[in-house]
Order: C-alpha cells, then structure tokens, then sequence
C-alpha cells in the first residue's frame, strides 16, 4: 500500500513547468516548445525513508497546470486536494514574476494549505542575483530554488524539499 | 539551393539515357567549330532548354513513343523503388476511390462485394454459434438452482424465461472499479479484472477527475456531474458523491439492476467509510477494508463470466462430468416421487384389504386397525377375544399379501374360566 499525494506545478505560461517536470519523471530535456492545454498529470514513485530503516512507498501524482499569460487562470477544481504547490517563474522574463502573486493566492484560497515551493527556472540563460533578491522580497521568502531544466540543476534539490513532509 | 522539381529530374534523366554517349561526341564537335570545347554544364543548360520547350510541341509523339513501355516502367520502379512508388500513388489513391465511388458507385461495390459479403456472412456465422452455445449453456442449467430461480421469476415478472435468459447474455461485464477521491482525484481503491488490461490506475484517475471538474465547470446548470463516457463497445460508468466518485469500466451498457446495486454499494460505502474518506490524505492502508467489504462482492456479481474461454471450458467439463447440483436435484425429485408413489400404493392395499377383512363374517366385529405404512409391511393393531381368532386373521392376511412382513400386535383377552 502505497501514500499518494498530489502535487500543483502554476506559474505564467512558458516559464518551463512541463519541462521541469520532464526533467523530474523521465530525465529528458527538450527545446521544443509545446504549450499545456488544461492540465496534463504525471506519476512518480519512490520510497523514501522512514524511522526504524523501513521505507515508505510514495507515488506523487503531479498536475501540471497550464499556465496564463496576463493572469492566473487555473480553475480552481484543479488546486483542491493538493499536497503542496510549487510555483515557477521565468528569470528571462521578470514580469512573470508578479503573476508569481496571483498563483500564490489562488492556491492558498482553494487548497486550504499554504504549502508552497518557489522555482526560478531557466537559470542558466540568465543568473541574475537582483532578480532574485526582488523575488524574495517580493513572494516574502528567502527560499527560492534556483533551476535550470535543461540541465537538470535545483530539481531535485526542489522536489526533495517538497516530499521531505510527507 | 531549390531542389529540382519532377519535371527537371525526369528531363536530366531522358537526358542521361539518349544523350549519354553523344554528350561527349557533341563537345568534341563544337570544340573544333567554336575552337574552343563548350563546358557540359553549358551544353546541358542548352540541350535542357531545348526539351522544355519541344516537349510541349511534340507531347503527343512522345507520349505515343511512351506509352508502350510505361507499364514497364511501372513494373521496374515497383521491383527496385517499390516504396516510393507506393508513397506517389497512395497521396492520390483516396482522392481516386473518392471521385470513382462519387461518379459510379456500382463499380467499387461490385468489384468488394464478393469480399465484404463473405467477411459479413463470417462475422454473422461466429457470433450466432457464440450465441447458440451461450444459450445452450443456459438450457442446460435449467435443473440447477439459477434455472429454477428463473423459471420462478419468469412466473413471477411475466417476462419470458427465453428473454430473460438473453438478458443474462448480454448483461454487463464489469471490468475494471475505481473508487476515487473526488477533491484530489487520487485512487483510494481499485479493482481491475486480470484480463482487462488498463493504464496506470493513478494517471487514468487524475485524468478522469479534471475531465469531470472540466465538464462540471463549464456546465454548471448541471449540478450532478459527468456521469457517462461511452468509447467503443466500453462504457465509463460514474456514481458521485460529495468526497468521492465510483468509476465502473464495463464492456455494454449498465442495466437498472446495474444501477440499483451501483447506488447501493455507494450508501454502503459512503454508511461505513465516510469520515475516513472525508479526511483521505492518500495513505490506502487506511482504507484496505472498503475493498474486501464492498467492492469484491459487488465486483463478483458483475463481473465477467460470459467469455468465450468461460463457454469453452463448460463445453470441454460437460464432456467429463454432470454437474452435481442436477444430479443431486435429480436424486432428490425421484426419492420424493417415489416415496409419494409407494405412499400411494399402501394407502390403495389398505383399504382393499380392509374390505375385504370387513366382509368376513367371523372378523366383521373385530375391534382391529390395519395399517400399511409400506407395499411391502402390514402392521395389526387392536384387540380380540382369543388367541384362536388372532391366528385366523393373521392367516387370511398371510394368505391375501403372501410376500409382505406382518407385524401383529393384536392383543387379546384372557377370559379366566
């Protein structure tokens, strides 16, 4: 018997949800660009360790949730249940940085939890420590994961956070 | 750089074959007119030239000079580029078949009539035979207890037992049941048929529920949700509740009976694991038990038991064995019967003989009953002045029923003199 938890990816459209994802769940990396209609929801399963050197079997059921261009659109149905949420923004494009805000507020309100992670994905086009400053100023965190899809940095560093709960 | 077109490739290529040896001869030529040797490249441009523009002029002399030899062409390209000339022809067969069918459809069905009739006369030959066995199975169950519960409720509903039987064929076969939390969408319980071959349970349910909160969004003037997704010869059956939706995956359509008992299992579910569901946070060990309790018998039920491999393997059985329910009906019937019969047949003898006792003067005014309990026993009871006509009787009945077991127990009088 396994303990299943489902996970939101949010964020901007563009900002690499699908492809963090990817990177998570299959290790794969593409260029293409392939905009996410509704949702699209992807499993992984592992063991994580438990007390007394048992393991426990965790299958995360990730909904990765298209993404708005000028505001959050996500229906609200999709957030419910949610384990936690992890909200994405794109560091080559800081505006995506506001709507970060909205996703915020919009998980708080339907997943009655405030379980949330911030990623800073396509680090590597662009490190830019001012943005990220402003982003924890911004969002009131100091704990932002710093990654690159393409070459697979902060994933799992940012997927291990968000189970180390469970 | 554009890539030459059809046209262009098909004249380099008529180029090649009537110019190949003189190429070399023209260059020679013109080098000792011009005095200088032409480039090919330049001698190409002009004979290229030269063919666009007298193909146009002289297409009929080159088409009569083709057109003997372009089956053969066909034949050579299908040996040696077999798929290219498959990927030509297949981008405009469709559109072909689509004109041929618009303009004279006699020809297209006559020339597949032959194959479709026999492929339907096929299909139509195996699913009767399937349909004869199933039904043969049926009949010969008629002596076991779903036979005699079927007659009864054919009396009892006044739906024929031949219609009923055809309603147990092709009643539902339950394939696969999910129960699924509504708000995460994540599986609490499943169970899926060996032979039905699903997608991850966990990706189908994620995906079922943000179809179902799509739908439900979109059209809110129905309150009660997504309830049916037919796909093929399957059908999507769903049962909602507030914390918790039932997903049946069934091979036809469900039956009110289906419904019923789908509706059923929900309230059974929803009096004994509610609060537990209500507060679901994906640990499945915490609701193991809706499994055995509800869904495994509900699941029995339904399931599938009309498979060709089920028809089979009773055709194979019915070879070896009788079935032991009929056989112990057929016992039970005959030692009834016979009993009644035997019964019958002392009850007759009875009162034969006692009639005949009655119309003897010396036993007319015993005080004695005769009894037979079976053909084959007489018991004598009562009581007689002496032992002398206690013998005379036991004598006539003797001498009436010589093959039967007397049992007398006639007492009689002792008169002290």
């Amino acid at each position: 018997m396994s303990i299943k938890k489902k996970i939101c990816l949010l964020g901007p459209f563009a900002c690499g949800k699908s492809s963090i994802i990817n990177r998570y769940v299959l290790n794969v990396f593409s260029d293409q660009y392939l905009t996410t209609i509704g949702t699209h929801i992807s499993k992984k399963s592992f063991y994580l360790a438990h007390e007394e050197d048992s393991k426990k079997n965790i299958d995360l059921l990730i909904w990765d949730l298209e993404g708005g261009r000028e505001r959050a659109v996500t229906p609200p149905s999709y957030l419910m249940g949610a384990y936690a949420a992890i909200i994405v923004f794109d560091c080559t494009r800081s505006y995506t940085l506001d709507l970060c805000l909205e996703y915020i507020e919009l998980y708080k309100k339907f997943s009655k939890n405030d379980r949330i992670f911030i990623a800073a994905n396509k680090i590597d086009v662009n490190h830019n420590d001012l943005l990220i400053e402003n982003a924890q100023k911004k969002l009131e965190t100091n704990d932002i994961f710093l990654t690159s899809a393409k070459l697979g940095n902060g994933i799992h560093e940012l997927f291990s956070q968000v189970v180390s709960g469970i | 750089m554009n890539q030459p077109t059809l046209k262009e490739h098909a004249l380099e290529k008529l180029r090649k074959i009537i110019l190949e040896d003189d190429l070399n001869k023209i260059q020679v030529k013109l080098e000792k007119k011009l005095g200088e040797r032409p480039s090919i490249e330049e001698i190409h441009d002009v004979i290229v030239n030269f063919f666009k523009d007298s193909i146009p002029e002289h297409k009929n002399e080159i088409i009569n000079a083709f057109k003997d030899i372009l089956p053969e062409i066909i034949l050579e390209s299908q040996v040696k580029n077999k798929q290219e000339l498959i990927d030509s022809i297949s981008t405009i067969f469709p559109q072909m078949l689509n004109k041929q069918i618009k303009e004279d459809s006699s020809v297209i069905v006559d020339a597949l009539f032959p194959v479709i009739g026999a492929i339907i006369a096929k299909y139509i030959g195996e699913s009767t035979k399937e349909l004869t066995d199933k039904l043969n199975q049926r009949i010969n169950d008629n002596f076991t207890f779903e036979g005699v519960k079927r007659k009864l409720k054919s009396k009892m509903t006044g739906v024929s037992e031949s219609d009923l039987i055809l309603g147990e064929l092709y009643s539902e076969n339950l394939e696969a049941i999910y129960l699924i939390h509504t708000e995460t969408g994540l599986i609490i319980n499943e169970l899926v048929d060996d032979t039905f071959k699903a997608v991850d349970s966990d990706l189908f349910a994620g995906m079922l529920t943000a179809i179902k909160s799509f739908s439900e969004d979109t059209s809110k003037e129905i309150p009660r949700g997504l309830n049916s997704i037919n796909y093929g010869e399957y059908t999507l059956y769903i049962e909602n509740t507030s914390h918790f939706y039932l997903a049946f995956i069934i091979l036809g359509s469900p039956n009110q009976e289906f419904k019923q008992d789908v509706r059923l299992l929900t309230k059974n579910i929803l009096d004994n694991h509610a609060n537990k569901i209500i507060n679901y946070d994906g640990s499945q060990a915490n609701l193991k038990d809706v499994l055995q309790k509800d869904l495994v018998p509900f699941h029995n039920k339904y399931k599938n038991e009309n498979s060709k491999e089920n028809v089979k393997e009773h055709d194979v059985s019915s070879k070896k064995s009788a079935n032991p329910a009929k056989i112990f009906l057929f016992i039970l019937c005959f030692t009834i019967i016979a009993v009644f019969v035997l019964k019958t047949i002392g009850y007759v003898q009875n009162k034969i003989l006692t009639n005949k006792i009655n119309n003897q003067t010396q036993f007319s005014q015993l005080y004695i009953t005769i009894d037979n309990p079976w053909p084959w026993k007489i018991e004598l009871d009562g009581l007689v002045q002496s032992k002398k006509i206690n013998n005379e009787l036991q004598n006539y009945i003797t001498n009436q029923h010589p093959n039967s077991i007397i049992e007398n127990k006639i007492k009689t009088l002792n008169i002290v003199k």
